[in-house]
């Protein structure tokens, strides 16, 4: 049994490359886009441990960055 | 992505294994099924919705109540203790994935036991396959394909039926309008992004606790804001339930008016819609006339309180002219020159304290004018104006108020006529009709109270987020001061800065859809409708309204008759199906059932090219098609026709004029 893979809508990725140009606020917020349309039909998504997972890497990224 | 073949087994009219092969090839995208009346042409529409949904959506109300989705027949026929199905299956593919084949099949069973009684399964049977490298795979998250090709949200913009389609802008218009924006474009996925990000911060925030009494004492007014935020979000989401569920018992309380069997209550009804559709073209107006007002005074107003001023400067330049002090004479840095050299032009010395060097000083004096002479005649001219409109200003405004009122008067007119309406159905001699009258008044109220406390509640979320915002500002200033919150401090500006962002991305997003729509919908309705000299634009306002302007500048869209309003849709569905950007295939039902038939050759021959880069399958009866066939044919890659066969219960698939 395969798992097929959700697309974020071409626009609203366009829109993050064309307005955020901070690299790491981009790719982070792509993230959580994509992890919400994947969880898109679950009411009660426990959405806490993963977003606070990728808020630990991406400011982990930046603080190396800087 | 493309649906190469329908197979239907027994499916309703469907009897035995029926396949029909849908046109792929892009330069032939239509590919037309056509059928008299019962035939089956629906029925094919609701297989296509029941495989990939799991409803059929376009059943008619015997079909839904009297019909399983078994073929009768084979049910008739089959012998005791042995099983049937009926099933569904899509073939697809996706040329923009190298032709990824796609299959999805739907079953449902059932039995007859040994008294003779059909004993149906209870739930249908869905399977999803997917072609991955050269393998054929099933699915197992087949809802996530499906989303990924079609969601249930859009799927009504690219399956439907176009007899249906007037009553997409009849009833609940601007709510339909936000909603398909929204699930076209994700907007909903932004908003729980943002909503998520929100509550994840808050409680990284929690993590700071007790570093110090000022952070502590923010800490708390942010949880203590953030919980009566939490609490307005969720009463208005309670709200606008509570909104929709009466809006649509209100509909429902109106089409059973609209549809009723005494006379006098279906015109009467037909009266409040007119009615009511005037009052709300009234309410917009008043709306904007109170707009321009409040701009006017935001212009004018600095204006008002500097006309002292502008009048005192007015004077004291007319009488600086009067004096001959303006223009001057001489000019300041002529004389100013003069001193400096020490030598007048005559020759004289002016060095030394003489009686020329004191002669020139009080001529100095006197010129020192001409150094803004030019700003203050330039001065005059600007202040003449402003003069001018501050008088203006209150013509203005008193037009504009006599405008309001004579709509005020008109609006209270309709009300009470409105009221006249309602007490005359609540007066007929029908205990059915006044009961249904009574209660469709107690759901108006209901819903304008409703209206209201959603406005309260915007304005109480608003507020709140600003007080936000303002000191999540001074915690993070607070925070900074301590090295051991360096990361939750960077954690919280990454978090806040994508919020921001998303924010932003989210408004421009609503707008920059909105307004493609529009122009959209606007081009395409503009040129199908044939009434050209009678429509001016369409406009989607910020509250996602869809308003039709006459040439006169009236709106007009309570007025379109009901193959206007078809068309109407078919321009918004096709501006919509362009700017969502799912490149799923388009099947429509009757698309030109309610349509006049000389307009059919103009909307045959512009719909393919609105549709052009999609998939394209028409059902239609021999009363739609005949007339459009030729204008059609350069698109038509396949046609077939449904030969129903009453004897046998039995619908073959022929291919057309055979």
């Amino acid at each position: 049994m395969a798992t097929p893979r959700l697309r974020v809508s071409k626009k609203i990725l366009e829109e993050i490359n064309a307005q955020i140009e901070d690299e790491i606020v981009r790719e982070f917020a792509k993230s959580l886009l994509q992890f919400e349309l994947e969880n898109w039909r679950i009411e009660k998504l426990h959405f806490k441990d993963f977003f606070t997972d990728q808020l630990t890497i991406y400011c982990r990224r930046r603080m190396q960055k800087l | 992505m493309k649906i190469q073949c329908i197979e239907l087994e027994n499916y309703r009219q469907y009897r035995g294994k029926v396949t029909v092969g849908l046109s792929c090839d892009s330069s032939k995208n239509i590919t037309v099924i056509q059928g008299v009346n019962g035939s089956g042409k629906t029925n094919m529409l609701n297989a296509v919705n029941w495989c990939l949904y799991g409803r059929e959506e376009h059943l008619s109300k015997y079909d839904a109540k009297k019909q399983p989705i078994i073929n009768d027949a084979e049910l008739r026929e089959l012998p005791t203790g042995q099983r049937i199905s009926a099933r569904v299956t899509i073939k697809m593919i996706d040329e923009k994935d190298n032709d990824r084949f796609y299959q999805f099949e739907r079953s449902i069973g059932a039995k007859k036991d040994i008294s003779g009684k059909i004993i149906f399964d209870r739930d249908s049977e869905f399977h999803a396959y997917m072609q991955i490298g050269r393998d054929i795979q099933e699915i197992r998250e087949t809802e996530m394909l499906i989303n990924r090709i079609l969601p249930h949200g859009v799927k009504s913009f690219f399956f439907f039926d176009g007899e249906r389609l007037d009553e997409f802008f009849k009833e609940e218009r601007s709510e339909k309008v936000r909603e398909a924006i929204f699930d076209v474009s994700q907007l909903y996925l932004l908003d729980r992004t943002i909503e998520h990000l929100e509550k994840t911060v808050s409680s990284i925030r929690g993590e700071v606790k007790g570093e110090s009494p000022k952070v502590d004492e923010i800490q708390e007014k942010i949880k203590a804001i953030e919980g009566g935020l939490e609490s307005s979000r969720q009463e208005k989401k309670e709200k606008e339930e509570k909104l929709r569920n009466i809006r649509s018992q209100i509909t429902e309380i109106e089409s059973k008016l609209k549809d009723c069997s005494e006379s006098v209550v279906r015109a009467l009804q037909c009266q409040r819609e007119s009615l009511e559709s005037r009052l709300g073209e009234i309410e917009k107006n008043i709306g904007k006339i109170k707009e321009q007002i409040t701009d006017n005074i935001l212009e004018i107003g600095p204006l008002i309180y500097c006309l002292p001023a502008v009048n005192d400067a007015i004077v004291q330049i007319d009488q600086k002219a009067e004096k001959g002090e303006i223009p001057p004479n001489i000019r300041h840095t002529f004389v100013k020159e003069l001193l400096e050299r020490g030598k007048c032009i005559c020759g004289t010395d002016t060095k030394a304290n003489n009686e020329a060097r004191y002669r020139l000083e009080e001529l100095l004096k006197k010129a020192r004018i001409s150094e803004i002479y030019e700003e203050i005649i330039e001065l005059k001219y600007i202040l003449k104006p402003i003069r001018e409109q501050v008088a203006k200003f209150s013509e203005e405004q008193n037009v504009l108020r006599k405008n309001i009122s004579s709509l005020e008067e008109e609006k209270n007119k309709i009300k009470s006529e409105l009221q006249e309406v309602s007490t005359r159905l609540k007066g007929i001699n029908v205990e059915e009709i006044t009961n249904l009258e009574i209660t469709r008044n107690q759901l108006r109220r209901e819903e304008e109270g409703l209206i209201r406390d959603i406005g309260v509640l915007d304005q109480r979320i608003a507020n709140a987020r600003m007080m936000l915002d303002k000191l999540q500002k001074e915690l993070n200033d607070e925070l900074r001061k301590s090295k051991k919150f360096i990361e939750v401090n960077e954690k919280l500006n990454l978090a806040t800065q994508t919020l921001n962002a998303l924010g932003t991305i989210r408004q421009k997003l609503i707008d920059d859809i909105r307004n493609t729509i529009q122009n959209k919908t606007r081009e395409y309705f503009l040129r199908l409708i044939w009434k050209k000299e009678t429509y001016d634009t369409v406009i989607i306002d910020e509250d996602y309204g869809i308003s039709v302007i006459n040439k006169l500048g009236s709106e007009c869209l309570g007025t379109l008759s009901a193959g206007e309003r078809q068309i109407l849709a078919l321009s918004f569905l096709a501006a919509l199906r362009e700017v969502s950007g799912f490149d799923a295939p388009i099947i429509i039902d009757t698309p030109l059932g309610r349509i006049s038939k000389e307009h059919k050759e103009s909307i045959a021959e512009l719909l393919p090219e609105f549709l052009k880069d999609a998939q394209v399958t028409l059902f239609m009866t021999d009363e739609e098609y005949t007339p459009v066939r030729r204008l059609l044919s350069r698109k038509v890659g396949k046609e077939y026709e449904l030969c129903y066969d009453e004897s046998r219960s039995q619908t073959r698939v022929e291919p057309y004029g055979k």
